[in-house]
């Protein structure tokens, strides 16, 4: 696996000088991420790139590069892969389309293309995939053109049975301000599949968060077996659930149809973490970012009295409780209140108070508080009076929610103006409104208290 | 060689793809699965010393791997209080039956009015997985089920009763006593050990499975069997 994430020379083949030319995009995006290894081209008109050869076929290639990128058609792939066998190349990724996702008769191409894999004991990605993104070595290989100055490095990474909706991730991931490792999309995982992406990012070390995005499960047992063993939080958004959507799937990447209730127990056997949304894959993502919660007590803290009862709600239909704060919270609140109208209790409603390093002194004094395993404070602003501030508030509440090790569930209410800036501001994890983000934060419970039971069964 | 696997490889040898309602007990009860008192009878007299055995009131039902509904093909006598009615509701499945029948299962009368549902299906991608749910009509009209993949330990079996919309039928309510949970865990880790140590066996349906008192008991069993 190491060689396809970390190859030392590559080869992209269906490269040409034509402005039309997708094979193209994958040498530019090689070019603005800054991979720094061996680059070679190959297409069959020839001619020469970015200053580089285009070879016309890939033995005309200098020594053995550790992996092939294929975009070509089809019906080319079989012999190319082939060439690629006979040169000694071990690794590959066929970004190509037009096999089952497309006809059915693409069945004797697809077995014929495992068989030459076999010969050769070739592995290889997709085919039909937008393939792999790698930002710690700048290796980005889809077909599309992506951009640098959207990316992150982070911890979380990513394998989708789509590229469409690991394209639109990348995006996402950039709206939060979420940095990721490694991306890679499966396509109609012919040769490597979910799993064996899985296995590698357990192994990874510059992965703490894996997500995946699935139409089909290529082998279930395997699958929960693994899934078992990781202490990473896995994930998964499982779609194809219906017979409706089911047709879709089976366009798409040739999925097939499995009973959702089964695949539900397998995951909670598992302990995979299911989603049903993008955005809730990102709030995952988000909260799995914090400290994970060691219990069910969370201290509510807020501006708006409205949205602390919405809170209260979210808290205690999530199975999270509210104990009564502390007298030290309490005295600490009751020092700095203006008109003395602040009523003491868990939720606590900050009103009528505006300096927000008292927020910061209160959530301090909650974390500290033994009982308490996490926090829930809300905040809104408008005008840009309060922008610095809220900035400073936001790198106050991150250093405090990792010197505790206490999940925060920061929410704010901005306006148009600054709802992204904010999240540019830090790389702590801001949510627009409770409910969801509890959700995830009943997750991080449920994944704590597993990985509490794998050390004691241990 | 077990009982259940030469009672499953008779039926394969048979070219069937189902037990009969008293083979499937008998695979079950070999699993250590709690089924109902009964005997297959072919006369008169075998009737009469199975009433004798298990004691009145008794359910008879016409006995065949051809039959799955026996209750829509009215060959099913529930409640059977005495010699005489024995004696009408055998004549009667016997000549319904014409000959096809293996014979008619005498069993006791179960008394619970809670019916639940426990089985055993195959995914095509994760394999053997045992079901719980609400049994009898309410398993159609509820469809309020839950399941777990094979081996399932204690804790799965708990979790499968804790996740039905119903569980509370597993309580303590209207004077009847609470399940017996440790009882129910063992019969679905019981059924999910079946998938995995009978690979011929495709599907196991128990339904109903009535608790008599706090105690789960197999009333029926469809056993169905791979190609």
């Amino acid at each position: 696996m190491d060689r396809i994430f970390y190859p030392k020379s590559i080869v992209v083949v269906g490269v040409s000088e034509s402005p039309k030319n997708l094979g193209r995009n994958i040498v530019e995006n090689l070019l603005r991420f800054g991979f720094q290894g061996e680059l070679n081209l190959v297409g069959k008109d020839g001619s020469e790139l970015h200053g580089k050869p285009i070879y016309r076929s890939i033995d005309d290639v200098p020594g053995v590069p550790d992996l092939a990128v294929l975009l070509i058609p089809a019906k080319a792939i079989l012999s190319c892969l082939e060439d690629c066998g006979r040169k000694g190349i071990q690794r590959a990724v066929v970004e190509s389309g037009g096999f089952s996702e497309y006809s059915d008769d693409a069945e004797n191409l697809e077995r014929d293309i495992r068989q030459v894999a076999a010969k050769y004991g070739l592995r290889f990605v997709g085919p039909n995939c937008i393939s792999v993104m790698n930002l710690d070595n700048g290796l980005v290989l889809p077909f599309v053109l992506m951009e640098p100055e959207i990316t992150r490095k982070g911890g979380v990474s990513l394998i989708s049975q789509s590229g469409g909706v690991l394209v639109n991730s990348v995006n996402l991931f950039s709206c939060e301000n979420l940095g990721f490792s490694k991306f890679v999309s499966i396509g109609n995982k012919l040769n490597l599949d979910e799993n064996d992406f899985l296995e590698y990012l357990d192994g990874d070390e510059n992965t703490r968060i894996i997500g995946m995005y699935l139409e089909s499960i290529s082998n279930g047992r395997r699958l929960v077996s693994l899934a078992q063993k990781i202490r990473k939080p896995v994930v998964v958004l499982k779609s194809n659930r219906f017979p409706a959507s089911n047709e879709v799937a089976k366009f798409h990447t040739a999925a097939l149809a499995q009973d959702d209730r089964v695949c539900n127990a397998a995951f909670k056997q598992a302990g995979i973490h299911r989603v049903d949304t993008l955005a809730d894959m990102i709030t995952y993502t988000k909260v799995f970012r914090m400290p994970l919660p060691q219990g069910p007590n969370l201290g509510v803290i807020g501006r708006s009295g409205g949205q602390n009862v919405i809170s209260a709600d979210a808290v205690t239909s999530r199975g999270f409780q509210m104990l009564p704060f502390s007298d030290a919270t309490l005295e600490s609140a009751r020092k700095r209140s203006r008109a003395g109208v602040i009523r003491m209790t868990n939720p606590l409603d900050l009103g009528d108070i505006f300096d927000l390093d008292f927020y910061v002194d209160v959530l301090e004094s909650v974390l500290r508080d033994s009982r308490m395993h996490g926090v829930l404070l809300q905040h809104g602003y408008g005008g840009p009076e309060e922008r610095e501030t809220t900035y400073k508030m936001i790198e106050s509440v991150k250093e405090l929610s990792f010197r505790y090790q206490k999940p925060v569930i920061l929410t704010i209410i901005t306006s148009r103006e600054d709802w992204f800036e904010l999240r540019n501001a830090s790389d702590f994890p801001v949510f627009p409104e409770a409910g969801p983000a509890l959700e995830a934060l009943a997750a991080a419970l449920r994944h704590y208290r597993r990985i509490e039971g794998m050390a004691r069964d241990n | 060689m077990s009982k259940a696997k030469d009672i499953i490889e008779f039926a394969l040898k048979e070219g069937r793809k189902v037990l009969s309602e008293w083979e499937a007990k008998q695979v079950l009860a070999d699993y250590g699965i709690p089924v109902t008192r009964e005997f297959l009878v072919k006369d008169e007299k075998e009737l009469s010393s199975a009433a004798e055995g298990i004691g009145y009131p008794l359910v008879l039902k016409g006995c065949s791997p051809e039959v799955a509904h026996k209750t829509e093909q009215q060959l099913v006598w529930v409640d059977v209080r005495n010699e005489g009615e024995a004696v009408d509701a055998f004549q009667n499945i016997m000549n319904k039956m014409n000959g096809t029948a293996s014979g008619v299962l005498v069993q006791e009368l179960i008394k619970g009015r809670r019916e639940l549902v426990a089985g055993l299906t195959r995914d095509a991608q994760f394999g053997p997985c045992v079901m719980f749910g609400l049994g009898g009509i309410f398993t159609e009209i509820l469809d309020d089920v839950s399941f777990r993949l094979a081996p399932l330990n204690q804790g799965d079996a708990l979790e499968m009763m804790r996740e039905i919309r119903g569980r509370k039928i597993l309580d303590s309510v209207r004077g009847m006593e609470a399940a017996d949970r440790e009882a129910l865990a063992q019969l679905l880790i019981n059924l999910g050990r079946i998938g995995l140590e009978e690979p011929s066996v495709n599907e196991i349906d128990i339904n109903p499975l009535i608790l008599s008192g706090a105690k789960p008991v197999a009333v029926d069993a469809l056993i169905s069997l791979a190609d």
